[in-house]
């Protein structure tokens, strides 16, 4: 049987005859190795879910359908107009393509509607007061957080909690920390900033991002203006991103797309500590043909690094500290070009002697940013930072 | 192994009919069965191989003395059910006493495969001799190989020494049996992949992960659960029975339309037959059966359920669950003038609704019993679903259950269900052979199909 390493279609290795090894499992792991490595594997899991998926769809369809003829029944009957309900859900269509991925208007796919319960709550309140005792500790750094919303924050199945997580996580920050978020009203503003079938924001989410956090931080520090567009250029025509991968890349393809800024100006930047160029960073896993179980936004973004800095030289410029996850990678260059020094921080892989005072001390920093998405943002209890 | 496993399909079972079809010698083919039914068992965990060794030392020992010696019967039943009640209850016992005694936090029980399965059937070789049913056999390998038999060693069904003992002496190999078995084998993993399998991740989603139950989705939940325990189980057995058949072996069938059943006691005459006899054999007769009035008849049969009860599982609620069952079936020996009320009643006890209302109310019984007891795990589940069929649970809402991603399943429940008529299986009989077959091959592409496509994972990078 020939042997595969990796499947494009999860984005994960895959088990090889090199995996077995003599134990008690050896059945369990040979199994393994039989179904990673069977014939037309991708293909039929693929059929798998697009069955799943017809089903699925079939199963709305239907329901709506018998639910719009019993509020027009009970409308009849009532005297009342069964517009009333159709007016609930005119804006979104939401189909359940897997008990995570929900189908909205015009084939976008979302992640699962977040039920906020007491335990998410108290988390989201707990990683504020990290923040908050964050800007305790260093009282000549102005921390800014940064809200890069998604639709799944605004919905829920109970709509008076809708954003509750945000507002407690909030709660626990003082006046001195200024926040913004990427303004999203419904459908269209989602269409507009996020891929298709990805978690990611787009080109255009992460320039938005941009200028509201610039904007944000020109209340405090002297910086330039929001750079503008110079060119934009295509990526990928039929990218299929993170969330269609966990249903058998069942959905719709869009593109990726890059922007240029102008006069961004000449830096020198370093991916865990070694100097490299930012675009051979991106594109560096399809350079080396090894880009199979890395999603194509880490192809075109760059790849989540422990620590990135950028050195853009502006010694009049302040110097800036963010810690993030992947949203940044889209718009990490523009947003150093307006400082001295930016070092970004990716707590999910913080090394074991990770210590913060050598970074805030080391580079000097004068203004710190958490930019994250909500679930690393308020659910991740991983990424607190390290404050001992 | 578990048959419905790529490598068993693939590799194992080919294998091993293959090698069993060409090897006339009958004493060559019994050492492939006996080989194979080692490696069978010990690729589960190797380590459990030593308590199946232990079982047939034991076995074996006292099977050459047993005969008419009730001293040594009884010692070697208290040896066999302590080795059991160990591997069985152990684990159970020391996770409640461990917050008293600290030390019996170090000791791990681990239940082997099967051992429920292959300690029944010692004791009913054992005590077969016992009771001078037949003479005790010479040779060990014949008995090791009765224990281990691999197509009924995990999930039966349990068979007696005398029945297996005639196809160790010969064997009808062909490719007749062999088709034949593969037919049955074939259904067996349908039944087990494509119902079973998606059934579970109806009823794990809404009894086990804490979900907001309402009515609705509790009875969906617990009808799934019904139809899941059907195909599961009866499902291994059609591949064991399918396995034997194709080496020549007639295992006897284990299920007979249980759900068709028109009372308690005539569903356990249908469900899990080889246990219902070996129980009423081994325990329900030597206890005086219905020799003894109507007081011992209805005591005896709330005995067998309690053992039934403990033999199914390790916790409380399985001893209820027996206790129940056997209240059942004892009631209505006890009642005698329950023809008086249906008289009364004016019930027509040949009219088709009232064997309906019959059916109806013995499923309704069974299908709770199972929800409650095989699939809550903890009380917290047993209180939510209750409160659920007692309306005192979640508001209905469509949107929920949607979210939930159970529905689209609702397909497989629905085949499952219609499959469940005995005249279903008659019209899919009645098709030519060739369509039969051509449908049976589908079958295993579609079963495999699901085999390959549950292993699917995405790699969910971006929550971390």
């Amino acid at each position: 049987m020939p042997q595969k390493h990796e499947s494009q279609m999860e984005k994960r290795p895959l088990k090889t005859n090199n995996d077995i090894v003599l134990n008690d499992h050896l059945s369990q792991e040979f199994e393994e190795v039989l179904k990673d490595q069977f014939y037309f594997r991708d293909n039929l899991t693929h059929t798998y879910y697009q069955i799943k998926i017809v089903l699925n769809r079939f199963i709305d369809k239907g329901s709506n359908a018998a639910i719009k003829l019993f509020y027009k029944i009970k409308g009849l009957i009532n005297g009342v107009d069964s517009a009333s309900y159709e007016n609930i859900n005119n804006e979104i269509e939401m189909t359940y393509l897997s008990d995570n991925v929900i189908e909205i208007n015009d084939g976008y796919l979302i992640n699962e509607i977040i039920d906020y319960n007491d335990e998410q709550l108290n988390l989201a309140a707990s990683r504020g007061y990290n923040i908050n005792e964050f800007d305790k500790k260093y009282p000549n750094v102005k921390t800014y957080v940064y809200f890069p919303t998604r639709l799944e924050e605004l919905l829920n199945n109970e709509k008076e909690n809708r954003l509750l997580c945000r507002e407690n996580y909030l709660r626990q920050l003082n006046n001195n920390i200024s926040y913004s978020y990427l303004k999203i009203n419904g459908i269209k503003d989602h269409q507009e900033y996020y891929f298709k079938s990805d978690g990611h924001w787009n080109a255009k989410g992460a320039y938005q991002g941009y200028k509201d956090i610039i904007e944000m931080i020109n209340n405090d520090f002297d910086l330039d203006q929001v750079k503008e567009i110079e060119e934009e250029y295509i990526y990928e025509y039929e990218f299929k991103g993170n969330i269609s991968s966990q249903i058998g890349m069942i959905g719709d393809s869009d593109h990726i797309v890059d922007y240029k800024l102008k006069d961004l100006g000449e830096y020198d930047y370093y991916a865990d500590n070694n100097k490299t160029n930012l675009n051979d960073v991106k594109n560096e896993y399809k350079l080396n043909g090894n880009n199979t179980v890395y999603s194509d936004y880490d192809l075109y973004f760059g790849a989540n690094y422990f620590l990135r800095i950028f050195d853009f030289k502006q010694e009049d410029k302040p110097n800036l500290l963010i810690f993030s996850d992947s949203f940044v990678n889209t718009n990490m260059s523009w947003i150093a070009s307006h400082f001295n020094k930016t070092v970004i921080i990716d707590l999910r892989s913080k090394p074991e002697d990770f210590n913060l005072d050598y970074y805030i001390n080391e580079y000097d920093i004068d203004a710190a940013l958490i930019l994250m998405k909500y679930s690393n943002m308020y659910f991740n209890g991983n990424l607190y930072i390290p404050l001992d | 192994m578990e048959f419905n496993s790529l490598f068993f399909i693939l590799i194992f079972m080919p294998l091993f009919i293959g090698l069993m079809f060409f090897i006339k010698n009958n004493q060559t083919r019994n050492i492939i069965i006996l080989i194979s039914s080692i490696f069978f068992y010990s690729l589960g965990d190797f380590k459990h191989l030593l308590v199946l060794l232990l079982i047939f030392l034991i076995t074996y020992l006292f099977s050459f003395r047993v005969k008419n010696n009730k001293k040594l019967y009884i010692l070697y039943l208290i040896i066999i059910v302590s080795i059991l009640s160990y591997f069985k209850y152990g684990s159970y016992l020391i996770n409640n006493l461990k917050d008293y005694f600290k030390t019996l936090d170090f000791i791990k029980i681990i239940m082997p495969l099967g051992i429920s399965f292959y300690t029944f059937t010692s004791i009913s070789y054992v005590s077969d001799i016992y009771y001078e049913k037949y003479e005790y056999e010479k040779n060990p390998l014949n008995i090791l190989t009765y224990l281990s038999f691999f197509p009924v060693v995990i999930s039966g069904p349990l068979i007696r020494y005398d029945d297996f003992k005639k196809y160790l002496i010969q064997k009808n190999i062909n490719i007749d049996n062999i088709s034949n078995g593969f037919r049955r084998f074939i259904i067996g993993l349908a039944k087990k992949v494509i119902i079973a399998n998606q059934l579970n991740i109806i009823t794990t989603v809404i009894i086990n992960n804490n979900v907001k139950m309402s009515f609705i989705l509790a009875l969906y939940g617990i009808i799934a659960f019904g139809i899941q325990m059907y195909y599961d189980f009866s499902g291994y057995s059609d591949m064991a029975i399918g396995v034997g058949k194709m080496i020549g072996f007639k295992i006897n069938e284990n299920f007979n339309d249980p759900y068709f059943s028109s009372s308690i006691r005539e569903f356990w005459q249908r469900w899990h037959i080889s246990l219902g006899t070996w129980l009423k054999d081994y325990i329900y007769i030597p206890l005086g059966g219905n020799r003894k009035g109507l007081f011992r008849k209805g005591l005896n049969t709330l005995i067998v359920f309690m053992i039934s009860g403990l033999w199914h599982g390790t916790t409380l609620n399985y001893l209820l669950w027996g206790l129940i069952n056997g209240l059942f079936i004892a009631c209505s020996h006890w009642t005698s003038n329950y023809k008086k009320i249906k008289e009364l009643l004016k019930i027509n006890e040949d009219s088709k609704i009232w064997k309906a209302f019959k059916i109806i109310r013995t499923s309704t019984i069974v299908f709770l019993l199972w929800a409650f007891v095989f699939k809550c795990t903890n009380n917290d589940e047993m209180i939510n679903l209750f409160k659920a069929l007692t309306f005192n649970g979640a508001r209905f809402s469509l949107s929920y259950i949607k979210s939930l991603d159970v529905l689209y399943l609702f397909i497989y429940l629905l085949i499952g269900f219609i499959f469940l008529f005995p005249s279903i299986h008659k019209l899919f009989k009645k098709l030519n052979k060739n369509i039969y077959d051509i449908c049976l091959l589908c079958l295993l592409i579609i079963s495999i199909f699901f085999i390959v496509s549950g292993s699917y994972s995405a790699f969910i990078y971006f929550n971390f």
